[in-house]
């Protein structure tokens, strides 16, 4: 049996609730931010229409309810969407290709709302309780403000804002919120593989990945300059909390390496870059 | 898999981060307490998805409402404990009929839930989890205890014939995961074995910093009190199931010590093999004895 139409209505108001009335919120806050928070906010709004858009395609949302909410934020969706227009060097660095071509489609006005295809998603319980594993995992993330401000940091910052985070630290002992950033994320990423190898079933392949897609913009470890002040940041942590000589540098890069993998990174065995960067 | 028995989301705007599974037609509640520097999701995700992805197997959970209480890592229990007290408090009383907050237009959606009448409360933990719950229970216990009335609220019932409050709380049933009880490994002491990933040796040494964990050393005082008072009340009311909890450790453990109180060594269980401090309280297909851990207490509440 297909949900009932009260727990159709419940996915939905908690969706808004604990996500997208967020971020709406956020984004308008923006407006009076910096560039950088302007384009993260930006990127976490549009992610969240796209979250609406893949819960209505697999049943896991209301049609009625969900055509109402986008009504609610519409403006602000299409604030986001121009925001992103506007630069689109920057839009083409975040978003894959089937991910922009559902944006493209639906907020341009070319197709209807929802419209826009995404192959081989359908209603099925097991789809849909995939997605709600995941969707809540993801906004615990964004709830957290030392991930989230880390993650802005990481992938929208300049080389001013990311030196001044990294600047000089050697024999500085006290941690910051980075590192609290930094393990937060580490969490996530931990815990996200491990929800995603309980989705099993080769039906649930394409939902993994386009849900995967979506959020990667928040990662973007496929960008050499992100993946690598990750791992600097990595190494950061271990020299300033790893008793002197007892934190292996190689092996700890290694294992955030491992894990950014699931986000884009380019296996080492792959890449050049990634080789001299364990040497330095 | 039947969609129309899952559990669906509800945001606890009252206690931040906190959220809920509600079913359709709940029988209990199970209100799960995260570790240090945990939050509801990372530590609990794999329950969050398998107690749908199994009903079939475990078909109690489909009568269950799960609770998922969030807090910030604070210096001192008590604050934490007497927001949990408040915590459930909520569940028990409102949290299926909460209002979200209204649309940008106005409109409010009402939710589509029933007040529930829960017949049963279990309580889950994990590390300082099991440590703000027991003191929880002490803020709620000992009062009872010192005015002669304790028996008596553990028997209670509202004019609805609904349980009590008190009495839902006084006879819940306590699963424990890790917990940090008897206190936490010397900071200075936790392990830096070559076999473990070094990730992990550095999340352990940031833990270590918390100053809530630096106020869990063995023997220290607040540990101590909490101890020395569960154990008294106990002893002095052994029928009350919320003063005698069940724990389940990891023979990897590596951050808290591995023992309980006196009274619950009877029934203390062996650790379970390769798991640790983070592991022991996440289920998976190939490793579902945490689920079976929590779903055992059910079944003992069903009969």
């Amino acid at each position: 049996m297909p949900y009932a139409e009260a727990q159709l209505s419940n996915n939905l108001t908690f969706f808004v609730e604990d996500c997208l009335a967020g971020r709406a919120h956020a984004f308008q806050r923006s407006k009076f931010g910096s560039v950088r928070s302007r384009r993260y906010s930006s990127h976490s709004l549009l992610e969240s229409y796209l979250w609406l858009h893949t819960g209505l395609r697999i049943g896991y949302f209301p049609v009625e309810g969900s055509r109402r909410v986008a009504y609610e934020f519409l403006s602000d969706f299409l604030g986001a969407y121009s925001a992103l227009i506007e630069k689109p060097n920057i839009r083409e660095d975040k978003f894959t290709e089937p991910v922009r071509a559902v944006l493209d489609s639906e907020l341009s006005g070319r197709a209807p709302l929802f419209g826009g295809a995404v192959s081989a998603l359908s209603t099925s319980a097991e789809m849909s309780l995939g997605f709600q594993s995941l969707l809540l995992l993801m906004t615990s993330f964004e709830q957290e403000e030392s991930s989230s401000r880390l993650a802005e940091l990481l992938v929208f910052g300049t080389e001013i804002d990311w030196g001044k985070l990294m600047q000089d630290r050697s024999g500085y002992v006290e941690t910051d919120w980075s590192f609290d950033g930094f393990f937060a994320m580490i969490r996530f990423m931990e815990a996200y593989r491990e929800t995603v190898s309980c989705l099993s079933g080769n039906d649930l392949a394409t939902l993994r990945q386009f849900l995967r897609e979506i959020q990667e913009w928040r990662f973007s470890f496929r960008e050499k300059i992100v993946h690598e002040r990750f791992l600097a940041l990595g190494k950061l942590v271990g020299a300033t909390l790893g008793p002197a000589g007892q934190i292996n540098d190689r092996k700890l890069l290694l294992e955030i390496h491992e894990l950014a993998t699931d986000w884009g990174a380019i296996p080492f065995s792959d890449s050049a870059g990634g080789r001299s960067f364990l040497e330095r | 898999m039947d969609a129309s028995e899952f559990h669906s989301p509800r945001k606890l705007s009252e206690f931040s981060g906190s959220r809920a599974l509600l079913a359709s037609n709940p029988e209990a509640a199970v209100v799960f307490v995260h570790g240090f520097d945990g939050d509801p999701e990372k530590t609990w995700v794999n329950f969050q998805y398998l107690v749908d992805k199994l009903s079939d197997k475990y078909p109690l959970w489909k009568k269950c409402d799960l609770f998922f209480f969030s807090y910030k890592s604070r210096p001192q229990i008590t604050p934490l404990a007497e927001t949990f007290v408040k915590f459930v408090r909520f569940v028990l009383d409102r949290a299926r009929t909460s209002d979200p907050g209204p649309l940008p237009s106005g409109t409010v959606v009402h939710p589509m839930d029933l007040k529930a009448s829960y017949r049963e409360l279990i309580v889950v933990g994990h590390s300082t989890g099991s440590v703000i719950i027991r003191e929880a229970l002490l803020q709620i216990a000992a009062p009872l205890a010192k005015s002669g009335v304790i028996l008596d609220a553990a028997n209670g019932v509202q004019d609805d014939g609904v349980r009590s409050f008190e009495s839902s709380i006084l006879n819940s049933s306590l699963r424990f995961f890790a917990p940090a009880d008897i206190g936490v490994i010397e900071a200075g002491k936790l392990g830096y074995a070559k076999s473990m990933p070094v990730l992990r040796t550095l999340v352990n040494i940031y833990l270590a910093r918390n100053q809530l964990y630096q106020n869990l050393k063995p023997g220290g005082p607040l540990l101590t009190r909490i101890q020395h008072e569960t154990e008294r009340l106990y002893q002095s009311f052994s029928s009350v199931p919320a003063f005698a909890a069940l724990s389940l450790f990891g023979s990897d453990e590596e951050i808290v010590i591995i023992d309980v109180y006196q009274h619950e060594q009877a029934t203390k269980l062996p650790t379970v093999p390769g798991h640790s401090h983070v592991s022991i309280c996440k289920p998976l297909f190939d490793y579902l004895t945490p689920l079976e851990f929590v779903t055992n207490a059910l079944r003992r509440s069903a009969t």
